[in-house]
């Protein structure tokens, strides 16, 4: 009888490979149908770390528009400080408004490949607990250093571009990073360490136990 | 699965993997940066990765006579802009950093790289022709595959890939007597 499996594709990968994919689709779906609510709750901390590292504009509004049907995350703010370049002074005018925007979809992407790839992997429920406790803190992590960043480096290209295209600016390429990719490349390196700290503290608790407890 | 006891070294290997991971990949992806607007960037969006697209989408709907017209791909009713991050670099950098971590020999990395690059630029043409046919048929769907449906589905299939690849690569590790890859997955 032939193998239901192509030849060295073990059940293991195979069984993997279904739970990976089931498991992204309904995190993609349920994040998606509670994303305004997700990303509200984050809104606070983003906030905060854009007055961190924006702080050289005032913001205006911070939140979601829906445009023909896709939902955004919208920053509008005005220049609040003068801005030095080599050769150049950019003096606010108070007036000049700065936009920048990001998908939900895409907020939330970090969340969704971390949770996917957390609940999709095998092992026992303390394991997939502790996992998830693992995978949420480190998801939180990538989210700070991603969405209010990225729009943070919005506000500077547009600065950038317009009174010193030569210049280069660390934020401007972080957030070229993220929208090429690192974004998922985070995601991934998080997905893998809460897998593998996961499986870590499940020994460790496991060993910890009495005798008795574990049969 | 079979069980693995994790002690110290090997969860500093796996962290040293980690970071290296994300910076190789971070590397790959400046030097495309610096190649943009080069021929090498108009070669791979335009004449590789736009062309095929069309192509794929005229050979399913044969009606909708999609067109490459530079990095669009342009028909009636409605085309598609590939931009930046839709042209399957991300993923193919993302598959180039995990073989250049995951330890096994040089031989068997360029084999399964090359297939999985392979892999990568077929899922992505059938990403773009999907997203084709969403933005014409509903834009909410679009917008939910363009944001994130599409780049998961991608990196799920890529690293299913990978995970086979790399079961495969231990098991023929232990067969020669070789030291298995030490990464605590």
């Amino acid at each position: 009888m032939k193998p239901l499996l192509p030849r060295g594709v073990s059940r293991e990968a195979a069984m993997l490979g279904i739970r990976l994919l089931v498991c992204s689709i309904a995190v993609l779906f349920i994040v998606s149908s509670v994303s305004r609510d997700a990303v509200n709750a984050l809104l606070p901390a983003f906030a905060l770390i854009l007055e961190l590292v924006a702080d050289d504009f005032k913001v205006l509004r911070f939140g979601f528009v829906n445009e023909r049907g896709n939902e955004s995350l919208v920053l509008m703010a005005l220049l609040k400080q003068t801005l030095f370049f080599d050769t150049k002074l950019v003096l606010p005018d108070g007036r000049t408004m700065l936009m920048a925007g990001v998908t939900l979809g895409t907020v939330l992407l970090p969340l969704q490949v971390v949770l996917a790839a957390s609940l999709a992997w095998p092992g026992s429920w303390r394991e997939l607990l502790l996992r998830l406790g693992v995978a949420l803190v480190l998801v939180a992590g990538v989210l700070l250093v991603d969405t209010p960043l990225t729009l943070a480096a919005w506000l500077w290209d547009g600065q950038l571009r317009a009174h010193a295209p030569d210049q280069r600016s660390f934020l401007v390429w972080w957030s070229t990073f993220l929208t090429g990719g690192g974004r998922l490349s985070l995601s991934i390196a998080a997905a893998a360490t809460a897998i593998v700290l996961g499986r870590c503290l499940s020994e460790i608790l496991l060993k910890r136990e009495p005798q008795s407890d574990r049969s | 699965m079979s069980e693995r006891s994790h002690n110290l070294p090997q969860l500093r290997s796996f962290a040293y993997r980690a970071v290296a991971f994300v910076l190789v990949f971070a590397a790959l992806q400046t030097c495309w940066e610096l190649a943009r607007g080069s021929r090498i960037e108009t070669l791979w969006v335009n004449d590789i990765t736009v062309r095929t697209a069309s192509a794929l989408i005229n050979l399913i709907t044969p009606g909708v006579e999609a067109n490459a017209r530079g990095a669009r791909i342009v028909a009636a009713g409605g085309g598609l802009n590939v931009k930046f991050g839709c042209e399957g670099t991300d993923v193919m950098f993302l598959l180039c950093a995990a073989f250049v971590v995951f330890r096994s020999t040089a031989r068997a990395r360029i084999r399964g790289l090359l297939l999985g690059l392979v892999l990568v630029f077929v899922l992505n043409q059938v990403r773009i022709a999907g997203l084709f046919y969403a933005f014409r048929l509903d834009k909410s769907i679009f917008n939910l595959m363009h944001a994130s449906g599409a780049p998961l589905i991608m990196a799920t299939l890529t690293g299913v890939y990978f995970f086979i690849w790399s079961r495969r690569a231990e098991s023929a590790a232990r067969l020669e007597g070789a030291p298995t890859p030490g990464v605590p997955l």
